[in-house]
């Protein structure tokens, strides 16, 4: 108990070891559990974001938030309980339609509530703008990249989502912690450990089995949304022009699929077992093109490290 | 004639404390707000904040109907680091006491303590009830406070305006106000130690 206690405590138990191991274990758990529970795999990226924030901001956020950041929390779990609502109700599409226009608008809104209410200058009116296209364009390719999953030629496609969110979580990490934020970067590495802790049991489902677990609204919305939200408070924290750049190169990732997604199903690999290994790889080295690339420019050209 | 000086000194004494409450603004430049906080058990780590002040009610006769608030902009924080990424790669202590990690300047460019009560607990000393407001959340603390002392300014530049001198010290706990980051390591408890020199406004 001791070690599990001192893991738990650690920067890197919290950041990585934990939110993997929650998600991996809830995702293992839906899966097993049924059609019902596949639907909804990806309620595990949502449960190991969730525990690792508890971990990471130590507790959680008084309601109603003072902070933006606590703001996070909440805005999180209630796009997790829709897209959970959604899935299970049979409306993902429909309701993902609406909702990918409502949410980040609410989200924004509640976010930069007093700064609205002051009279928002130009800046902030801009930054509000980009933030809600970026947001429409995040929820469109997390659908759309999907697509066709059902088939056995696209199954990989299935895996395409949950691999656009585990590049662009690094590369929001990696900038933020190396940056401006150390606890947004934290968020955003727990992010993409949980995703990782999902993936590794759909890699495996659809691996062994042809077919990856679901992804659907819950994923999007608990998931997608969760990085969203990160991307909007590290927006608002942002110091310098250079972190805007360097957080929509990290975004283009998600524009990247429109050419990822025919470049990893048109492979000319068959059906068979190494096509369904090969092409989910071939999908994400390409889609990661952008967030590497944001990350190799801050490491080595620009030298930025972590603070002593 | 040593009653007749006591009875002069008397008289210039009474006639330089204030007849009644008076308000009174912290002079920056002879004033400081310092503190310090504790780093993985090696040393106590000291920072201040250079653009600060406030303006309080004073009455020697009954210090505990004084009224204080103070503001001070979080951004000016100076922890002797000033090293800034967009010169070479590492930021340094102030840049990310700066950031959201800590102050969070951007969001809450400053922090305030307004007092609510004022208990005598000596002489010259007391205890400043009051709230803090930090990261957008209000929370009570109490300060010791030392009254040093209240004269007219001795140095020609002030015209013997009346000036007043105070030594606050206490210690909070920043997770208090939700800055959590770096607890225990960089220790919860933070150390005030504030000195106020004011000048009567007129």
């Amino acid at each position: 108990m001791g070690f599990i206690n001192d893991l738990i405590a650690s920067q890197p138990g919290q950041v990585a070891a934990v939110p993997f191991a929650v998600a991996f274990l809830v995702t293992l758990a839906l899966g097993l559990a049924g059609p019902a529970g596949r639907r909804v795999a990806a309620l595990g990226i949502g449960a190991g974001f969730l525990v690792a924030y508890y971990l990471i901001q130590s507790g959680v956020p008084q309601f109603p938030p003072p902070q933006m950041a606590h703001k996070v929390f909440y805005l999180a779990a209630a796009g997790l309980v829709l897209g959970l609502v959604l899935d299970f109700a049979g409306l993902t599409r429909a309701g993902g339609h609406i909702f990918a226009i409502l949410l980040p608008i609410g989200a924004l809104w509640w976010m930069r509530q007093s700064q609205i209410a002051a009279g928002p200058g130009t800046a902030l009116v801009v930054a509000l703008a980009v933030l809600f296209l970026v947001s429409v364009l995040v929820y469109w390719r997390q659908a759309a990249t999907a697509r066709g999953s059902d088939s056995m030629e696209s199954s990989s496609a299935g895996l395409f989502p949950a691999i656009q969110l585990l590049v662009v979580a690094i590369g929001l990490g990696g900038i933020t912690l190396l940056s401006f934020s150390l606890t947004n970067g934290s968020l955003a590495l727990a992010l993409s450990a949980a995703t990782g802790g999902y993936l590794l049991v759909s890699f495996l489902a659809h691996a062994v089995g042809g077919r990856a677990l679901g992804y659907g609204a819950t994923g999007a919305f608990g998931a997608g949304g969760a990085w969203l939200l990160l991307l909007y408070g590290s927006v608002f924290v942002a110091e310098a022009p250079l972190h805007y750049w360097l957080l929509g190169i990290v975004s283009l990732a998600f524009a990247a699929d429109f050419v990822a997604r025919p470049v990893a199903l048109g492979a000319a690999l068959g059906r068979g077992g190494v096509a369904r290994l090969v092409r989910p790889l071939i999908y994400g080295f390409v889609v990661g093109i952008p967030p590497a690339a944001a990350l190799a420019y801050v490491w080595f050209v620009l030298g930025w490290r972590l603070p002593g | 004639m040593f009653r007749s000086v006591l009875l002069a000194g008397a008289v210039a004494l009474a006639a330089a404390a204030p007849a009644s409450a008076e308000t009174f603004k912290v002079d920056i430049t002879h004033s400081s707000f310092v503190f310090s906080a504790n780093h993985i058990g090696y040393t106590n780590v000291f920072g201040l904040f250079r653009d600060w002040g406030g303006e309080f009610t004073f009455d020697p006769k009954a210090p505990e109907a004084s009224k204080v608030k103070i503001e001070v902009k979080s951004e000016s924080i100076d922890t002797n680091d000033a090293r800034v990424q967009a010169n070479g790669g590492i930021r340094g202590r102030n840049e990310h006491l700066r950031s959201a990690d800590f102050f969070n300047v951007k969001e809450f460019p400053t922090f305030t303590f307004e007092s609510t009560k004022v208990e005598k607990t000596g002489e010259k000393t007391g205890k400043l009830h009051g709230n803090i407001t930090l990261l957008g959340q209000t929370k009570p603390a109490v300060l010791d406070v030392t009254f040093n002392k209240v004269a007219p300014h001795p140095v020609p530049a002030y015209k013997g305006v009346l000036t007043a001198g105070f030594t606050i010290r206490g210690t909070i706990k920043r997770s208090d106000w939700g800055m959590k980051f770096g607890v225990p390591a960089v220790s919860d408890e933070v150390t005030l130690y504030i000195e106020i020199e004011a000048q009567e406004k007129k």
